[in-house]
């Protein structure tokens, strides 16, 4: 089960931008923040595809559910696993830098270390990064790069530095906008001595929540051959979530289906 | 001592009766001198690859051995160089060390970056050249054993790592496999982009939303440049003052043998400045403990109440343990050898008693004519009972020499005859001995039990002779 | 004759054996004195009783009931320690199978009571010496007893028996297992050392040869003194 699920919501809201006319790193990076966390909770469900060598082997839904804290601009989100059948019920909590996994086969949530992270698919806790606060952001110029489809764009090339070293999320990432929509196209990210952990490919590009936002992202794995992890989004509403829900007690109710 | 020599001709009078019984003696009292020499031996190859691992004594924060061992970086010591400084310039201390060094032990997972095969780790920061002097212990010349060529992939006689070089390590031979640092990475068929596209696949981008699926698959696995193709590891720690977890990676340089199976499949060894900045980032150097290493083993129990002393007397924060308690293992199966050879030693005996007794007893009911004549002109019950007694001793005197004289053959015979196999616990071959010659405590109980055991199994039948009517016995003349 | 008190003075001697669950009475109220310097023969058939009678005179083998006195000590009084000195001291034996230690030269056997007796070495050595030269077995020293005749075996065991100067030797079938002729030698070497020494002999036999020459002749029968001339 890709218990990386609620995390990849950052992918989802990976540097979407308005059209604005040349931006600055430092108005780039604010502005995929803006973007990337609503001001508003809400669902979207997800359709991950565990691709090798092109060919699909492992198909998983999730329904994700963010809520907003009130005060910050800080997200708690839980997650259930809808399909495959043998993984359905499981459900995944993310907030407060904790990630809490709960199979109703068991009793009690587990608590999941970053280890369950590394390798095949990234980890990010997503909604409370604030790419602003926490990375060191400059423009690297522009450069032309085939995109998912495989066609070239024109980009701005961004550097993004992890301010504090360590933590799950990943060191250094690049980021490729596109320089005329100011939508992203590509990601890179890497360890800090400089290794490349893996890539993101945006495509799908639509109306949701008032932005054009990428709606599928494609992780391309830079350490194992051929492995991809197609991620469809779908399916987006804004919800008013209760507090009560987001927390690791919650998880037995949600794998239930208890859900508001 | 006439009574000597009469006891002698005595025995000499059927001489393969009592050659078989010094035989059996012989053989018996030998055989226990070299299980006892095996023993030895074995005791000698733990005691210096433990010691060689772990020193003669550890010193840690208090509390650590009872509280420490799920996270030993959260009892640190932090005032490392003031402890090395305390101890080496102790003036009852200072002769019998040989060095002092520290450690930092911790826990944590590791992921090969090369393979993404992960496993949890124990790790050990070390100052190289200091470890290395350890490892290299070898007052006895068994486990360190260079020149054997069965041990030639371990030894290359220069230390795992060196003191500059922070940010490799040495990974213990499970582990390694474990991680699959041996394994070259997947190659996928259809993954290079010179390679022209299989007749399958259409010329147009595979109907994905207009995504190129053939494309991003060429994308996958490393780049070329990617400093992942090294032998790489990434570690991760949860630093003991909490908070998020800490990342660093480091690149493999040996793959080592360990002194014990658990080691080999958990241990990374790797410089201890590293160690201690994954763990306690930005602070001053940190170790989980302080190791003392000294000249002789036998100073063990001297250098640990020295140490208590100065624990005590400057009211450090301190414990300290010694080596064979770090290794509990060793002390049981010293228990379990002494056990078995005491029982051996026991079996013996009673087996070398009814022998003499037998053979005693035969003697003298050919002789009784001739004991009746002694008694006759004389000789008391008393004299005549030590003189049969004699006779015993000295069949247990002669078997025990010869069993002493067995016994330092075959301490030679081992010398020469270079049978290398691993023992128990260790981890390296080790040529087999058998250390009769230099365990002389050995030789000395096997001599004198065969010797108590002569006395004591010749006096039965010696007291019969000695109770019995002269007249009775003349009768047999 | 000065009146000398006698070497031997038995009182109604018993001697009973636990044979099985039988009790057998092998030497009955047997009273004799025998002279300093005596050359006593003790005859009888088979069965009378004459070796248990040596065996007690020699102080082998304890009286059921009596008294025996011997060189004025009481010897029925005597515990086992003291009987064994006692023989060491002042007894000698010879025996019909001349029970020599086969494992010791000639001399060694005859050096053996001095050694029981504490003589130092030195003395002891040269004393056998001579006493196996008055023997005639100088040449034979340090041959071992199965390396000698009988007779010269014999002739060890009268050395071995007077050694230490006994007031009494007693013998027990000395001739029976030597040819007549030596026989005769043997019983003239002992008549020769007594003469010597003035020691007293006791002796058990059948041959009438040795009989012949006693002094005094004690009889058994069943047990009982017959005669005692």
């Amino acid at each position: 089960m890709p218990l990386k699920t609620p995390l990849c919501v950052l992918l989802f809201f990976g540097a979407v931008f308005t059209a604005k006319a040349d931006p600055t790193a430092q108005q780039l990076a604010e502005r995929l923040d803006f973007v990337r966390r609503p001001t508003q909770s809400f669902e979207v469900k997800m359709t991950i595809t565990e691709l090798k060598n092109g060919k699909p082997e492992q198909t998983s839904v999730m329904r994700v559910m963010a809520r907003k804290h009130p005060a910050s601009t800080r997200f708690d989100a839980v997650a259930l696993c809808q399909a495959p059948p043998a993984d359905q019920g499981k459900s995944v909590f993310a907030g407060n830098q904790e990630v809490w996994f709960f199979d109703p086969k068991g009793k009690h949530p587990t608590r999941v270390s970053p280890h369950h992270f590394k390798g095949k698919f990234f980890v990010s806790d997503a909604l409370s990064t604030s790419f602003n606060a926490e990375y060191d952001t400059e423009l690297d110029g522009e450069e032309t790069i085939p995109d998912a489809s495989h066609h070239d764009v024109l980009c701005l090339r961004l550097k993004m530095r992890k301010k504090d070293k360590g933590g799950m999320t990943p060191d250094v990432i690049e980021y490729w906008v596109d320089k005329k929509l100011l939508q992203p196209i590509r990601g890179e990210f890497f360890t800090a001595s400089g290794k490349l952990l893996r890539t993101s490919y945006y495509a799908a590009y639509a109306k949701v929540f008032g932005e054009t936002r990428p709606t599928r992202v494609l992780v391309v794995s830079n350490t194992e051959k051929g492995v991809i992890t197609d991620i469809k989004f779908s399916d987006f509403a804004t919800r008013e979530w209760p507090e009560a829900m987001f927390s690791k007690d919650a998880l037995e109710k949600v794998s239930r289906g208890e859900l508001p | 001592m006439q009574n000597l020599l009469l006891a002698l001709r005595n025995i000499g009078r059927n001489k393969r009766r009592s050659l078989v019984t010094i035989l059996a003696i012989a053989v018996s009292c030998g055989g226990l001198a070299l299980f006892g020499g095996y023993a030895s031996w074995m005791f000698r190859a733990v005691e210096e690859q433990t010691v060689g691992s772990y020193g003669h004594l550890q010193i840690y924060r208090k509390d650590y051995y009872d509280k420490g061992t799920g996270n030993p970086a959260a009892y640190a010591i932090d005032d490392y160089d003031k402890i090395k400084k305390l101890l080496e310039e102790d003036p009852v201390l200072k002769p019998k060390l040989d060095l002092v060094t520290g450690q930092i032990l911790f826990n944590g997972m590791v992921t090969s970056a090369k393979t993404q095969s992960a496993s949890t780790f124990a790790g050990l920061g070390v100052f190289p050249s200091e470890d290395y002097h350890l490892t290299e212990w070898n007052p006895y010349g068994i486990t360190r054993a260079n020149e054997l060529k069965e041990n030639a992939n371990y030894f290359s006689g220069t230390p795992e790592l060196a003191d500059d070089d922070i940010t490799g390590c040495s990974v213990g031979l499970g582990l390694a496999k474990v991680l699959r640092l041996d394994e070259k990475p997947e190659k996928t068929p259809a993954s290079s982009p010179a390679q022209p596209t299989a007749a399958s696949d259409p010329p147009k981008a595979p109907a994905s939303d207009g995504v190129d699926l053939n494309f991003l698959t060429s994308q996958t696995g490393p780049k070329e440049s990617d400093p992942g193709d090294k032998q790489s590891l990434d570690l991760l720690v949860s630093p003991p003052n909490g908070g998020m977890p800490n990342a660093t990676t480091i690149t493999v340089r040996k793959l080592m043998p360990r002194a014990t199976k658990e080691m080999e499949d958990t241990l990374i060894k790797l410089h201890i400045k590293h160690a201690s900045e994954l763990l306690f980032r930005g602070q001053p150097l940190h170790v989980t403990a302080v190791i003392v290493l000294l000249k002789s083993t036998d100073d063990t129990d001297m250098a640990m109440a020295r140490v208590q002393k100065l624990i005590d007397d400057h009211h450090l924060n301190l414990e300290q343990k010694r080596w064979e308690e770090i290794r509990p293992f060793f002390p049981r199966m010293k228990r379990m050898i002494a056990l078995i050879f005491d029982f051996v030693f026991v079996l013996l005996v009673v087996m070398v008693s009814f022998l003499i007794y037998n053979t005693q007893s035969a003697g003298i009911m050919e002789r009784l004519g001739e004991i009746g004549t002694l008694r006759a002109i004389g000789v008391t019950r008393i004299s005549l009972w030590r003189l049969l007694v004699l006779e015993g001793l000295m069949l247990g005197l002669l078997g025990g020499l010869l069993g002493m004289v067995f016994a330092i053959l075959g301490d030679r015979l081992c010398q020469v005859i270079h049978i290398v196999y691993i023992p128990p616990t260790v981890t390296f071959y080790a040529k087999l001995e058998v250390l009769v010659l230099r365990n002389p405590v050995v030789l000395l109980q096997a001599f004198v039990g065969g010797l108590l055991c002569a006395i004591v199994s010749s006096a039965l039948p010696a007291r019969k002779a000695a109770r019995m009517e002269i007249v009775e016995a003349l009768r047999h003349s | 004759m000065p009146e000398n008190p006698p070497l031997v003075e038995a009182e109604k001697i018993s001697k009973n054996y636990l044979l099985g669950k039988t009790v057998v009475a092998a030497v009955k109220e047997v009273s004799l004195s025998v002279a300093r310097g005596a050359f006593t023969v003790i005859s009888g058939p088979s069965g009378s009783g004459k070796s248990t009678l040596l065996h007690v005179l020699g102080c082998l083998d304890k009286a059921t009931s009596g008294m025996l006195r011997i060189a004025g000590e009481n010897v029925s009084a005597l515990g086992d320690h003291e009987l064994s000195l006692f023989r060491a001291r002042k007894l000698g034996f010879i025996f019909q199978s001349f029970n020599l230690i086969p494992v010791l030269t000639a001399l060694e056997n005859v050096e053996y009571p001095m050694r029981i007796n504490k003589v130092p070495h030195k003395e002891s050595k040269e004393r056998a010496r001579e006493m196996l030269e008055s023997v005639g077995l100088s040449e034979y020293i340090h041959h071992r007893p199965t390396e000698m005749s009988g007779g010269q075996c014999q002739r060890v065991a009268i050395g071995r028996a007077l050694i230490m100067k006994p007031d009494l030797v007693l013998a027990d079938e000395p001739t029976a297992n030597l040819d007549s002729a030596t026989g005769e030698l043997i019983m003239e070497l002992m008549h020769e050392l007594k003469r010597k020494m003035g020691t007293a002999f006791v002796i058990s036999t059948h041959d009438p040869m040795v009989a012949a020459q006693a002094e005094q002749r004690i009889m058994m029968r069943d047990g009982k003194l017959q005669a005692n001339a």
